[in-house]
């Protein structure tokens, strides 16, 4: 009798040693969710890969690793594991569609996102919908953002409500043209940038045009075609005259940047969500 | 009690036992893996092991670990993290001499961080002792320390007390190195900038920097030749309207300058004498 | 068996011992691994500017004569002007640089456009650069 309950004793002790490894799968993903949630997620990744070594069926492992990868900003990692894991990257599962197509966007690949989620098959028809608006916005189109919009109804859901919003936004932007500046500029110095708001700028380069041809009007009219001071400052009063047209184009172009970008960000935002 | 039941709990102690011994013992093995990887200086890996060992820890050996931790920090230079894990560390162990070599090695990531009250602040819980080493490493924190806050007194004071007295030539010399201005307070940037307020560029002379001292002084020259000539053939008006914005741009930055070439060179002497001290407390 | 567990258990304790002792040795230990820790700490460091490199790279002599002149202010007024610019790269660098990017025409109506905006009025308009509070405005 004692044998045999030695026998189970030894038997158990493997079983328990077995379960006891802190380099198990269970004592592992432990410890991966823990980097993952103390934002370590360059360590969780690495983890989460040799989670998902040791067990290659469990799904979810398979989502925090690409998960972890897209916090840690390893971009092309987190899409080179969809190859991987998935023969058919249109049937995976909805939340590794979202990620896929969130990696598609952050990576500047909205046109490929639009693309996928016009083929995929598992995301439901709203959220796709949303992703598709928001790989237009995230290309700049803000004509066909907007149609798009208005193509499925506004809800209260959030992201399909700051997307519409956003898309109209996109509508209503209103550049400045880089010609009418310059040539604004061209007729009075300064008023290129007062037509791109730039107020402050615009008055410092009147001032600067202004004072110095004031003061080359000076050194002409006491001594004539043969002053030097009146050519130094003809001189600087036409380079900043010159200097100030080229400036207000800039400036034109650079608001309208300014608008895109705004909007882009507002976009990726609101795609992410959780950034 | 029956002889079956008596041996069933022998059992089941042997088991308790064992099971944790294997516990403990994949632990010991995580905890030997990350200080081979630390060994090796692949500092991420270890990072990464300690933190499990950490995690899955049943509380032994975590002033250890996290002095490991800290140590990774400090040894790649986040000093703030390193401070803090020390500090986890001094928290955990109940190891007086041990919590003595954390507060030095606290003291040190804001010392290298360049905070050196928050290390004067560190260095105050250090114990009273009679034991010279360590008195004389604590003088040592303590001098460079108020160095680095400019307290030469104070620093004089405790880098003094490292020295022992049967070498007082050595004493000697480190008192000279600190009574003698010019290894800490020369050149004065408050001179150098009074100077070339009054004559742009004498301040960077006097600094030791004769290549911007003079081209200083002329290119604030030219400005004034150029008012003088503005005058003569133009108007004062004109004359202020054309130079005087150039030429005080350039007679600021120029005093400006004088006392920033000041406290370069100030801080060469001063480093200088720095590491004088520090070759004559190594003897 | 029961030996075998008995003398196997206290090794962690012993190891733990081993561990605290060796690292608690130098404790007193002074101070020549303190002195070469901070032995660097009141370091001073030099940093020179090569603006001469800016040769290197010119094609024509057209564009040798502007970075002279490029070079010539930089060391004899720009170094004494206490810093007035408030962008990075600087007002000089930046106008050398559209020179070489935009060619001689456009990159100089670049220069002296910054110029004009090289001011305090608007912050709005800029990040800023690094850890300085200099404005980041470089040549695209």
């Amino acid at each position: 009798m004692i044998k045999n309950i030695f026998a189970i004793l030894i038997l158990l002790c493997i079983v328990q040693a077995k379960g006891q490894d802190i380099h198990d799968l269970n004592h592992s993903k432990q410890f991966a969710d823990y980097l993952f949630k103390t934002r370590q997620y360059s360590l969780a990744a690495e983890e989460y890969e040799r989670i998902v070594f040791l067990d290659s069926v469990n799904i979810q492992n398979k989502y925090m690793l690409i998960l972890s990868y897209r916090k840690a900003e390893e971009y092309s990692q987190a899409l080179n594991r969809f190859t991987f894991f998935f023969k058919n990257r249109f049937i995976m599962p909805a939340n590794f569609a979202e990620e896929y197509v969130k990696l598609l966007l952050l990576t500047k690949q909205a046109d490929s996102a639009f693309s996928y989620l016009s083929i995929n098959q598992s995301l439901n028809a709203e959220l796709k919908q949303n992703y598709q608006l928001a790989a237009l916005l995230l290309q700049k189109k803000w004509d066909d953002s907007f149609k798009y919009a208005m193509s499925y109804p506004v809800t209260n859901e959030k992201m399909n409500s700051r997307l519409h919003l956003l898309a109209f936004d996109a509508k209503r932007i209103k550049y400045k043209k880089p010609v009418t500046a310059a040539i604004m500029s061209a007729i009075v110095p300064g008023t290129g940038k007062f037509y791109t708001k730039n107020w402050k700028d615009g008055i410092i380069a009147m001032t600067f045009v202004g004072v110095n041809a004031w003061q080359a009007y000076r050194g002409f009219k006491k001594y004539g075609k043969k002053s030097a001071y009146g050519w130094i400052f003809a001189g600087l009063s036409a380079s900043f005259y010159i200097g100030n047209i080229y400036g207000s184009a800039k400036s034109a172009k650079k608001y309208n940047q300014k608008l895109d970008d705004e909007l882009y960000k507002k976009a990726l935002h609101i795609a992410l969500d959780d950034l | 009690m029956n002889s079956t039941r008596k041996l069933y709990i022998l059992l089941w102690t042997i088991y308790s036992i064992f099971s944790l011994q294997v516990y403990a013992q994949t632990l010991q093995e995580s905890l030997t893996f990350a200080d081979k990887q630390f060994e090796l200086k692949n500092y991420r890996l270890a990072l990464k092991e300690y933190q499990r060992v950490l995690f899955f820890s049943t509380g032994e050996n975590l002033d250890y670990i996290y002095s490991k931790i800290a140590s990774i920090y400090f040894i790649n230079g986040y000093y703030s993290e390193a401070a803090y894990n020390f500090e986890r560390a001094y928290k955990t162990t109940g190891n007086e001499r041990l919590k003595i070599e954390f507060i030095f090695k606290k003291a040190s990531c804001y010392m290298l961080d360049k905070k050196f009250r928050m290390a004067l602040f560190e260095l105050m819980n250090l114990p009273d002792s009679t034991d010279t080493q360590y008195n004389n490493r604590k003088n040592f924190y303590f001098a460079v320390c108020h160095w680095g806050l400019e307290e030469f007194e104070k620093s004089e004071k405790y880098f003094l007390n490292i020295i022992p007295d049967n070498r007082p030539k050595d004493k000697e010399k480190i008192a000279l190195l600190f009574a003698k201005k010019r290894n800490l307070y020369r050149p004065n940037p408050k001179t150098a900038k009074i100077m070339s307020m009054i004559l742009p560029g004498s301040g960077q002379i006097y600094s030791g920097d004769i290549k911007n001292g003079l081209n200083s002084m002329i290119l604030t020259g030219g400005f004034v030749v150029l008012a003088v000539y503005m005058t003569e053939y133009y108007t004062f008006f004109d004359a202020f309207l054309t130079a005087a914005p150039w030429f005080m741009r350039y007679y600021q930055g120029g005093y400006q300058k004088a006392k920033q070439i000041a406290v370069h060179k100030r801080d060469i002497r001063r480093n200088k004498t720095y590491k004088e001290i520090l070759r004559i407390i190594q003897q | 068996m029961m030996n075998t567990i008995i003398i196997k258990y206290p090794n962690s304790l012993l190891l733990f011992f081993i561990l605290s002792v060796s690292f608690s040795s130098n404790i007193y230990a002074q101070t020549s691994e303190d002195l070469r820790l901070f032995s660097d700490l009141y370091q001073v460091h030099e940093h020179k500017n090569n603006f001469a490199r800016y040769f290197k790279n010119s094609s024509n002599e057209l564009e040798l004569i502007s970075t002279g002149l490029f070079v010539f202010y930089k060391d004899f007024f720009s170094s004494q002007d206490g810093n007035h610019c408030v962008f990075y790269p600087s007002c000089s660098i930046y106008t050398i640089e559209a020179i070489k990017k935009q060619g001689i025409v456009i990159g100089l109506m670049n220069g002296i456009d910054r110029l004009s905006r090289c001011n305090k009025l608007s912050p709005e308009n800029y990040p800023l650069y690094k850890n300085s509070n200099l404005f980041y405005d470089p040549v695209e």
